[in-house]
């Protein structure tokens, strides 16, 4: 994709969509949905997510929506929401994050609600969105990052395709003080293609 | 030590000496230097330093150097000269980057003008750097990044006892347009030293 000059003009989706799974942007109705969500899935998923505890009201969520909503307008970034495409019941999140427009690099990030755990949402959602980012935005390259001690979340990059490119140790501390190690996915351009045509 | 109540008052060296190598903050007056290595150097520099295509005037080196002793004095980066300890010519360049003091830590980079290779001045200066990190500032990660064609760079990294964490293929566009791959060598805490 070239472009355009004004970075609020880049096209972008209004909705991606699955067999079973529909990315959407997040908007102000979502906001119970979206703080249900989390409060349901705190325990499961504050280890990763620094910015779980900071949810203490459905106002917060309502705030968080208004912002990514800001972002996704002026392109600067991109939290969507996975939803059940049949019911319209909220699953998680999902989101890429522009790190180099001129290499066309971006990396994902993602969760789920703890009732949606193990039904394969995560995989069809990071699999539907990468498709996107190199058909449409011609990506080089698109990267997961993630703690190394998260297995579900490095066995969701290695499912969809993803190559285990590096092990950086002692790269983030956490709220509870300790260190830990991250991993880091990347898949590109070549290895999307020919995987499309091997 | 990961915190500071004021910043710009936090002990930071006045210089590092090694065998070979003088490691110092710079001054004003080392423009002049600065801008004559760079310029002897510059088809050497370019295809891993896209900043050496500036510094066509030696006023750019002056705003160079003023900015990295403003930064130094705010304790945001810390951008170093090389000098032969023995001469004092002025052989290179590196610095210790914050990029989290929460962990703490740094990046270092570098760069030799050309007729002062072959001396071990870098891989000297990385390890008095680093040493400095992990013994002064709490430092618990290293890291060295560079383009993965960047053999020379590569080796001062693995001679200074760095490990090979990662290849990140096509992150980055190089001075000629080609999409490279960036290699990340990184020292721990816990690592021999």
């Amino acid at each position: 994709m070239i472009l355009p000059k004004h970075r609020t003009q880049i096209p972008i989706f209004d909705a991606l969509d699955g067999d079973r799974i529909r990315i959407r942007p997040f908007q102000p109705g979502d906001a119970e949905a979206h703080f249900a969500a989390i409060v349901e899935s705190r325990e499961r998923i504050e280890r990763w997510l620094p910015w779980v505890p900071t949810y203490q009201a459905v106002d917060d969520s309502r705030d968080t929506i208004a912002r990514m909503q800001a972002r996704w307008l002026l392109r600067d970034d991109f939290d969507a929401g996975i939803f059940n495409r049949q019911s319209g019941a909220l699953l998680g999140g999902i989101g890429f994050h522009p790190r180099n427009w001129e290499v066309s690099y971006f990396e994902i990030g993602y969760w789920l609600r703890t009732s949606a755990e193990g039904q394969g949402y995560v995989a069809e959602a990071v699999r539907v969105l990468m498709e996107y980012l190199f058909t449409t935005f011609d990506a080089h390259r698109v990267e997961i990052r993630c703690d190394a001690r998260n297995t579900r979340s490095a066995a969701v990059a290695e499912r969809t395709g993803f190559v285990r490119e590096a092990h950086l140790r002692n790269a983030r501390r956490g709220s509870d003080g300790t260190l830990s190690d991250t991993l880091i996915f990347a898949r590109t351009d070549l290895d999307h293609h020919a995987a499309a045509h091997p | 030590m990961v915190t500071h109540p004021y910043p710009t008052l936090r002990p930071m060296f006045d210089e590092l000496r090694g065998q070979s190598v003088l490691v110092r903050p710079y001054r004003e007056t080392d423009a002049s230097d600065v801008f004559q290595a760079i310029s002897e150097s510059r088809d050497y520099l370019l295809p891993w330093l896209p900043f050496a295509a500036h510094y066509q005037r030696v006023e750019e080196a002056q705003e160079f150097v003023n900015r990295c002793i403003a930064h130094w004095q705010l304790r945001e980066d810390f951008p170093v000269g090389l000098w032969d300890l023995a001469s004092g010519r002025f052989v290179g360049s590196s610095g210790l980057h914050p990029r989290d003091w929460n962990i703490p830590a740094f990046e270092v980079g570098y760069w030799l003008r050309r007729e002062a290779e072959g001396h071990g001045y870098v891989t000297e200066a990385v390890k008095l750097l680093s040493e400095y990190a992990f013994m002064a500032l709490g430092a618990q990660r290293v890291f060295i990044r560079c383009d993965a064609r960047n053999a020379r760079s590569a080796a001062v990294a693995a001679r200074a006892g760095f490990v090979l964490e990662g290849r990140l293929r096509r992150d980055s566009i190089a001075y000629d347009g080609v999409l490279r791959d960036t290699l990340i060598y990184a020292m721990t805490a816990e690592d021999p030293r």
